[in-house]
């Protein structure tokens, strides 16, 4: 049987010589090379090369996976087979499918890059730091289930590797196992966890409605109900919006970034939630387009709100890390928007795809950025607080200034990496207007330029404390809080004792250089990943060509750009005016306060409730016995009053048949006694009788014969007398004369009965 | 398409030898201890070879029969392994022997073992005639010598306790086989034969069948789990040896579901079924089942408890599968058997070297356990995260495909059902994986990564005692850990676990679905 099937996979729209089929099944390895990177780790590491503990020989094991993962991806496009899918046949019981795309190409090479990075930068960050092996093995753990999700071929497969990046990434997220760290990996697990169930249920749906999952045409509404299509987009949505952490599911968001140790934050803002994201543009490009446009028009004030809620929250933390995290789930809101419009626009139109694309992989470059370089501030001042860090701008001016064009990225300064994307899905915002009646596009395009205004803001405000501002100690601020090296005050350590070293200036540069290339040179991007991606999710050249001739360049993008540029620059400077460093009294709404805590008491009364009535069935069964005992006592009580009666009776006729015996014999006795007598005295009778017939006869008979007579009469009575003395001496002995047929016949069903009552008080005893 | 029939002595030698083996353990005793032990494995050894020796036949779709004994006219002893005996009952060699090797270690210092080695052999032999049962008769009678023997396993240790969840067992598993009997007459009276061999023979609905129906139900759910009739899994599981509460979990539990899967579609049929509903009671009550199970797990504390309460959970699973009447709810709900089987016993056999090694029992005091017992804890997480249905592990396999069967009955209720005890599944297993294995300490990494703490990490690896120390801690760590021969069974099923959904044919979830055809027919 053959493990690994090829096939030709020709995509939506294929472009020309698609049948290139050369190598595909090399595209197998790219999730599995760090899977078995993490697996092997151990193994070889501590077991075979006995070399373990030697300080960061994981991290260059992870370091050489991630080269080797990336060094792959290009090679494989050079082999000239970015196309065509791969069956992994029977595993996990359905066989993974593996579709080898340009748009798999595109993120899979953003992740290794990415992870790469994050690489170098856990060598110096966990130096220190304890569970080195742990914490590498799930780093590579989710560097395999997001190559994975990005190149599966079907929603199964899909599935698998998004588990993978959602339970991978706990032990990341719990690394430090400080309380926080651990309620936050709480919240974050069980959110995923429950996201992954109601993905699951969206697929095994997708499943049965469609009979596949596969990635690649799209899906056909057949007789299936239009509401069952919509009922599994929505699971699948809830599912992956959970992951890309969209608004109200967020909440795990801003907990759990800060707390991970830095590189791994990075990779998750920067990479991990994007396959929420990703997730999203495959239920929006393969489900029934009516279906998807109802579904999409919900998804927009979502991700507006997403956005909007996101940056409000980022502009008053004092966290940097915080910063970044509600920074995260802001703009995740607009690749979610990129996502929904495209929904909208249909495969028509190309625009919002390609930002969808673009911010993706704008977003993860220069969050990955922000969050690596906060850790390395994070190294050396051990404090994350923006209102007692700084001013590192001059000790640090590499760090500052590639801090520095991540933020002109992030807020959309033309030039920089983020200009591009932002520019394209305005103007996906501009076209649904112009396309549709009514306020609503316009309402969508005041709220992202606000928005984008904010980010502007938040975002000077972090870089401005942390490289600009002079720090004053805060009256009332307890010093004592701060770790002790830096003191009392902290900027005499910083002047002293921080800089950069060579490595991690060039580090910061490695992060920094896609950014300005991107910004100053979008079209490079464009030609090279984000057509050929429009092109395999489904779009022809007529959905392209608007985008294509978008020129980025020119006075109306630039001048939509200033726009929030020259808002989010008058917020920030008038908050600085108003010294809002320190934060305004958090807002009272807090959804994870509002509807998460409730929904879990909830959830644990109702289980609690569950439980009660397992007691309760335990209990019946309980008093079921108890009273089943008590009812064989009862029978038992009578039985026993049965048996006891029984015994009674049958002693009674006991005594009554030897009565009755005793009777009869004396009866018996009686009357042979009787007729005894009577014989006896009919002899003498007849004795008498003779003598005087004798007399009668001869009366010539002397006195002496009459004497003789009497004599005999007398002898006669003496021999009576004597005998019934003799049957009074013999009474009670059974002899044969004495028993008659009758008397044994009673005497032997008496015994009988006797016996049968014996018997029975013995079975009953 | 007719079923080619073979006669073969084996399926009877698998049953009694068991039963031999038992009385030459009695025989032995204490007094040839190593002899005693070396029959109770080689026992299971021959039970296992002889079990696999059926696969080729049994797979190329040949069923081996037997006749043991004509008993009284119409009911004789009778075996039939068919594929899906072959598959249940290889599982139980499987464990059986597993568990054997666990036990020799686990008992080694407790009291009374030679009575625990006869009793754990006349269970298996019950155990495997009621899996290879050619009629119902034959099912019935291996049943109770299955059931009985079980007490002595539940009340080893004769505490108070022991002894109280003993006599809960006792009683119900007397009145499950008087409800049996009256099933069997029932079926008898109606149609004048018992056997398992067609797909149905009662066909025609009645009273007396719904009742008779009733009366298996009531039979095999007591011994399944299924609410209301599970009260006394939660008391006995937890109670007796650990080895033993892996086969009540991981073995006796499926004879409930086996033999219910028999009802329903060799007793019965589909078409009565279908046209009829009684399956839905049955449905009804999983779903109870496993709402119940898994939540009041949550609020057990008591690991075996906790492990019990899932196993009640999971059966519903399994319940629920077989009243789908679907194809692939059925191939979920005999692949599940399987994965629960495994996953079980795995977990049964974690806890009890758990207890055995450091006497904790009480989840909330885990903490660290997972570096003293680095591999035991493996198994057990490789176990919970295979419940909880994470993929790439069996578990997966059976929602997925549970919940795929769901679908196809029209019934999508059940697949979130199914899905939201996953998630109460994770509520109850990860904690115990979290506390062993993380644990808010106020020290750690975080400290290390304090400049204090960093400057003190660095002066000791200076300092070059860095390597000893780690070296010993090592020693240490290992020392607390499980013997090997405890080691060994739980490592192989945890190995279970992940090993078929990873290799290009699913071995169990092709047997499974060859055991689903057959019963469906087609």
């Amino acid at each position: 049987m053959a493990w690994i099937q090829a096939a030709a996979d020709s995509g939506i729209y294929p472009p020309p010589g698609a049948e290139n089929l050369v190598g595909s099944w090399a595209w197998v390895l790219v999730p599995f090379i760090p899977l078995a990177a993490a697996l092997l780790a151990r193994p070889v590491l501590a077991w075979l090369a006995h070399i373990d503990d030697r300080p960061g020989v994981y991290g260059y094991w992870s370091i050489g996976a991630c080269l080797a993962t990336l060094a792959l991806l290009p090679a494989l496009w050079l082999a000239g087979a970015p196309q065509g899918s791969v069956t992994l046949v029977g595993f996990v019981g359905q066989g993974l499918i593996f579709r080898a795309t340009p748009a798999s190409l595109l993120f899979a090479l953003l992740a290794a890059w990415l992870w790469l990075l994050a690489a170098l930068y856990s060598q110096s960050y966990l130096a220190h730091g304890r569970s080195q092996p742990r914490y590498y093995f799930y780093f590579l753990l989710c560097l395999s289930g997001t190559l994975g999700v990005f190149l599966a071929g079907n929603f199964f497969t899909l599935f698998v590797f998004f588990e993978m990046v959602s339970l991978g990434a706990y032990p990341l997220v719990a690394h430090e196992e400080t309380p926080e760290a651990m309620s936050a990996g709480r919240l974050y697990l069980y959110m995923s966890i429950a996201g992954g169930l109601f993905l699951l249920l969206g697929t095994v749906y997708l499943e049965s409605l469609a009979g596949t999952t596969r990635i690649g045409a799209p899906f056909v509404l057949g007789d299936s109900a239009p509401s069952a299509w919509l009922t599994c987009m929505v699971l699948m949505l809830v599912g992956f919006a959970v992951k890309a952490g969209m608004f109200p599911l967020h909440v795990w968001l801003p907990r759990a970034h800060p707390v991970a140790p830095s590189p791994a934050s990075a990779l998750l803002s920067g990479v991990m939630i994007k396959t929420g994201a990703f997730g999203i543009y495959q239920i929006v490009r393969l489900f029934p387009v009516d279906q998807v446009a109802a579904m999409s028009r919900v998804l927009v004030p979502l991700s507006l709100s997403t956005m909007f809620l996101g940056a409000v929250l980022a502009l008053f933390q004092t966290n940097a890390k915080r910063v970044l995290a509600y920074s995260s789930v802001s703009q995740i809101g607009y690749v979610l928007l990129a996502a929904a419009m495209a929904g909208i626009l249909g495969a028509k139109e190309a625009m919002s795809s390609g930002g969808f694309a673009m911010h993706i992989f704008a977003h993860a470059l220069f969050k990955a950025a922000m969050f690596l370089l906060v850790g390395v501030i994070y190294l050396k001042v051990h404090d994350l607080d923006i209102t007692r860090i700084g001013p590192l701008g001059s000790r640090m001016p590499v760090t500052a200034a590639v801090f520095g064009v991540a933020v002109a990225s992030i807020a959309g300064v033309p030039g920089f990496g983020g200009y591009p994307s932002k520019t394209v899905i305005h103007d996906a915002i501009l076209i649904l207007r112009h396309d549709t009646v009514g306020p609503a596009w316009t309402m969508v395009e005041v709220v992202f330029t606000i928005v984008s205004a904010m980010t502007v803001a938040y975002m000077a405000k972090l870089w401005y404390h942390l490289f600009l501002k002079r720090q004053v100690p805060v009256a009332g601020t307890p010093t004592a809080e701060a770790p002790p090296e830096i003191g009392g005050n902290g900027e005499h350590v910083h002047q002293t004792s921080i800089s950069e070293s060579p490595v991690e200036r060039l580090l910061a540069l490695a992060a920094g250089l896609p950014l300005v290339v991107i910004g100053l040179r979008p079209a490079l991007l464009m030609s090279r990943m984000i057509y050929p991606f429009l092109a395999w999710t489904g779009y022809d050249y007529y959905g392209i060509h608007h985008l294509e001739d978008l020129v980025l360049f020119s006075s109306e993008p630039l001048f939509a750009a200033a726009i929030p540029l020259a808002l989010g620059s008058a917020l920030f400077l008038t908050l600085r005016w108003l010294r809002f460093a320190h934060p305004l009294p958090q807002a009272g709404v807090s959804i994870e306060e509002t509807v998460f805590v409730p929904g879990v008491r909830i959830l644990d009364a109702l289980i609690r409730r569950i439980a009660a009535l397992d007691g309760l069935v335990n209990r019946s069964y309980h008093n079921l016995v108890r009273s089943g005992e008590s009812m064989a006592r009862t029978i038992g009580a009578l039985d026993r009053a049965v048996d006891e009666g029984m015994n009674q009776t049958a002693r009674t006729g006991a005594q009554l048949a030897q009565a009755i015996t005793a009777l009869d014999q004396a009866v018996d006795g009686g009357i042979n006694q009787t007729a005894r007598a009577g014989a006896h005295l009919a002899q003498a009778m007849a004795a008498l009788d003779r003598g005087i017939d004798q007399s009668i006869d001869g009366t010539v008979r002397t006195s002496s014969e009459i004497a003789r007579a009497f004599a005999g009469l007398e002898g006669q009575v003496d021999q009576a007398v004597s005998a019934r003395r003799d049957r009074g001496r013999r009474e009670g002995v059974w002899t044969l004369r004495n028993i008659n047929v009758a008397t044994l016949v009673m005497a032997g069903l008496i015994g009988l009965a006797l016996l049968v009552f014996l018997f029975w008080s013995d079975l009953l005893v | 398409m007719e079923d080619q029939v073979v006669q073969s002595l084996v399926p009877s030698m698998m049953v009694l030898a068991p039963m031999v083996a038992s009385v030459l353990v009695y025989m032995l005793g204490t007094k040839y201890a190593a002899a005693r032990n070396g029959v109770v494995l080689a026992a299971c050894a021959i039970v296992f070879l002889m079990c696999a020796s059926l696969y080729p036949s049994v797979s190329a779709g040949v069923i081996v029969e037997s006749t043991l004994a004509e008993v009284i006219a119409p009911f004789g002893i009778q075996f039939r392994v068919d594929i899906l005996s072959f598959f249940v009952a290889f599982i139980a060699a499987t464990i059986w022997l597993l568990v054997t090797v666990y036990s020799l270690s686990y008992m080694r210092m407790e009291h009374d073992q030679t009575r625990y080695y006869a009793f754990f052999l006349l269970t298996l032999s019950g155990a495997l005639g009621t899996f290879v049962a050619g009629d119902l008769f034959t099912l019935f009678l291996f049943f109770e010598i299955m059931g009985l023997p079980a007490y002595v396993l539940v009340i080893h240790d004769q505490t108070p306790q022991a002894m109280q969840a003993g006599l809960k067992y006792l009683f119900m598993t007397i009145a499950g086989s008087l409800t049996f009997f009256f099933g069997l007459l029932a079926t008898y009276e109606l149609t004048g034969t018992l056997s398992l061999a067609q797909p149905g023979i009662i066909t025609e609905a009645s009273p007396l069948a719904l009742y008779a129906f009733i009366a298996f139900v009531a039979a095999f759910g007591m011994k399944a789990g299924m609410v209301p009739l599970h009260v006394w899994l939660s008391d006995a599981h937890p109670v007796a040896p650990s080895p033993a509460s892996a086969l009540l979990s991981g073995v006796m539990l499926k004879t409930g579901a086996y033999g219910l899967l028999r009802v329903i579609y060799n007793i019965y049929g589909l078409e009565l079924f279908r046209s009829t509903g009684w399956a839905n009671g049955v449905l009804v009550a999983a779903a109870v089942t496993i709402v119940l199970g898994s939540a009041v797990a949550i609020t057990q504390f008591d690991l075996k408890r906790r492990l019990a309460y899932s196993s009640i959970g999971q059966m519903g699973y399994i319940l629920l599968g077989m009243s789908l009447l679907t194809e692939r709810a059925l191939v979920g709900n005999i692949f599940h058997i399987f994965t629960h089987a495994v996953v079980k016993s795995c977990l049964f056999l974690c806890a009890g070297a758990i207890i055995k090694q450091t006497g904790k029992r009480d989840i909330r005091d885990f903490i660290g356990i997972g570096y003293a017992m680095p591999m035991t804890m493996g198994c057990f997480t490789l176990a919970a995260l295979t419940i909880v249905g994470i993929p790439p592990m069996n578990g997966f396999i059976s929602e997925w495909t549970l919940a795929l069967g769901a679908f196809d009955a029209g019934k999508p209720v059940f697949a979130v059902l199914l899905l939201l005890s996953s998630l109460m599944n994770a509520v109850y297993y990860l904690p115990v994986v979290i506390t062993a294995f993380f644990s808010p300490r106020t020290g750690g990494a975080a400290a290390a990564l304090q400049p204090g703490g960093a400057a003190a990490a660095r002066r000791s690896a200076d300092a070059g005692g860095d390597r000893k120390t780690r070296a010993a801690w090592w020693r240490d760590l290992l020392a607390k850990e499980a013997p090997t021969a405890m080691l060994v069974p739980m490592v192989v099923l945890a190995v279970g676990c992940i090993v078929f959904s990873l290799a290009p044919s699913n071995w169990p979830l092709r047997l499974s679905e060859m055991a689903a055809r057959m019963l469906f027919g087609t």
